[in-house]
């Protein structure tokens, strides 16, 4: 083998080496940027069918600009907001409460806390919806709820509904 | 023992190369599979977000349909004019990642039920409908694009009084 075999021996490898670094490089960001969907993708057609199922139920809604207003029996409620405060009408005759809240902070998500029958709602989420959306706004201003929501890499959704 | 030795090193001369080109080939192969591979996943994934774009938007129409007042929907402003006229607006049905805009033409049109008075735009008559009942059927139609093909998207919701 000469010299300048060697050399081109060494120069392909190198240059095979590169291609194989951009090929990972190019298949890493690639799955960055399928994970930045995952809110579109995955997250949002299952929280629609959530509300869809939990407004359906509901005989009526009211809107609070956050969270702990919204589970306080006090609070006065406003045309958007980042928490809704639904009400069931049981076949009994009695009213049971459920607040869905965008909240911030550690345990940050959408939350849904149920109150119990004399109206108190626990300290913790009943349970969380999603984590995914990192702002939700829940407004009244066109004469329906809107529900809009973002999440961290600026997807955005607006979904709109009534309850029955 | 030299002969040998010398034999295998002269019929190996340049087979280094011979391998490093089919290694590129390979790799070059792998790397157009891989891109191929990329674009229809991505293509496939931009295809169903818009969908659940569009079918969120067009959750908003059903709700304001169905609670608009019914003197507004049969007013002269009516945000669903009677049909042959319609109302035709650019609307924007969400945000893809980095906050790109995704858009959509909005239509909507109304249409009277056939069993209205003639004064309500049916061909009813009193003995046909002697409530004088009054239907409308409100359309809203949602046209987007994702890549080549136009897709159309349609709510239909009946209000009466």
């Amino acid at each position: 083998m000469t010299l300048v075999e060697i050399a081109v021996a060494i120069s392909i490898s190198l240059a095979l080496s590169f291609a194989i670094v951009l090929l990972l490089g190019q298949q890493v960001r690639f799955y960055t940027q399928l994970q930045k969907f995952r809110f579109l993708r995955e997250e949002a057609p299952q929280i629609n069918s959530l509300f869809a199922t939990i407004l359906s139920g509901a005989d009526s809604y009211r809107i609070y600009a956050t969270g702990s207003m919204a589970r306080s029996p006090d609070a006065l409620p406003s045309r958007s907001g980042t928490a809704v405060r639904l009400s069931f009408q049981l076949s009994s005759g009695e009213e049971r409460l459920s607040v869905v809240a965008q909240e911030a902070g550690g345990g940050s998500g959408l939350h849904y806390y149920r109150a119990d029958e004399l109206g108190r709602f626990p300290e913790t989420p009943s349970w969380t919806i999603s984590r995914a959306p990192t702002e939700t706004v829940f407004s009244n201003e066109n004469g329906f709820l809107e529900i809009r929501m973002r999440d961290e890499n600026g997807s955005e959704i607006t979904y709109g509904g009534n309850p029955d | 023992m030299r002969k040998p030795e010398k034999r295998i090193a002269q019929g190996c001369r340049g087979f280094g190369l011979v391998e490093l080109a089919i290694a590129s080939g390979l790799l070059v192969s792998l790397a157009l599979i891989a891109l191929k591979v990329t674009l229809q996943v991505s293509e496939v994934q931009k295809w169903t977000v818009i969908q659940s774009l569009a079918d969120a938007y067009l959750s908003r129409e059903t709700a304001l349909a169905s609670r608009l007042p019914f003197s507004e929907i049969i007013s002269e402003s009516s945000p669903w004019p009677d049909f042959p006229s319609s109302e035709s607006q650019e609307v924007e049905i969400g945000r893809l990642p980095g906050g790109v805009a995704v858009n959509a033409v909005l239509v909507r049109t109304r249409q009277a039920d056939a069993n209205n008075l003639v004064s309500a735009g049916g061909s009813g008559t009193l003995s046909s409908n002697p409530a004088r009942t009054e239907g409308w059927k409100l359309r809203s139609v949602l046209a987007y694009q994702i890549g080549e093909r136009s897709y159309y998207k349609a709510r239909t919701t009946f209000r009466t009084r």
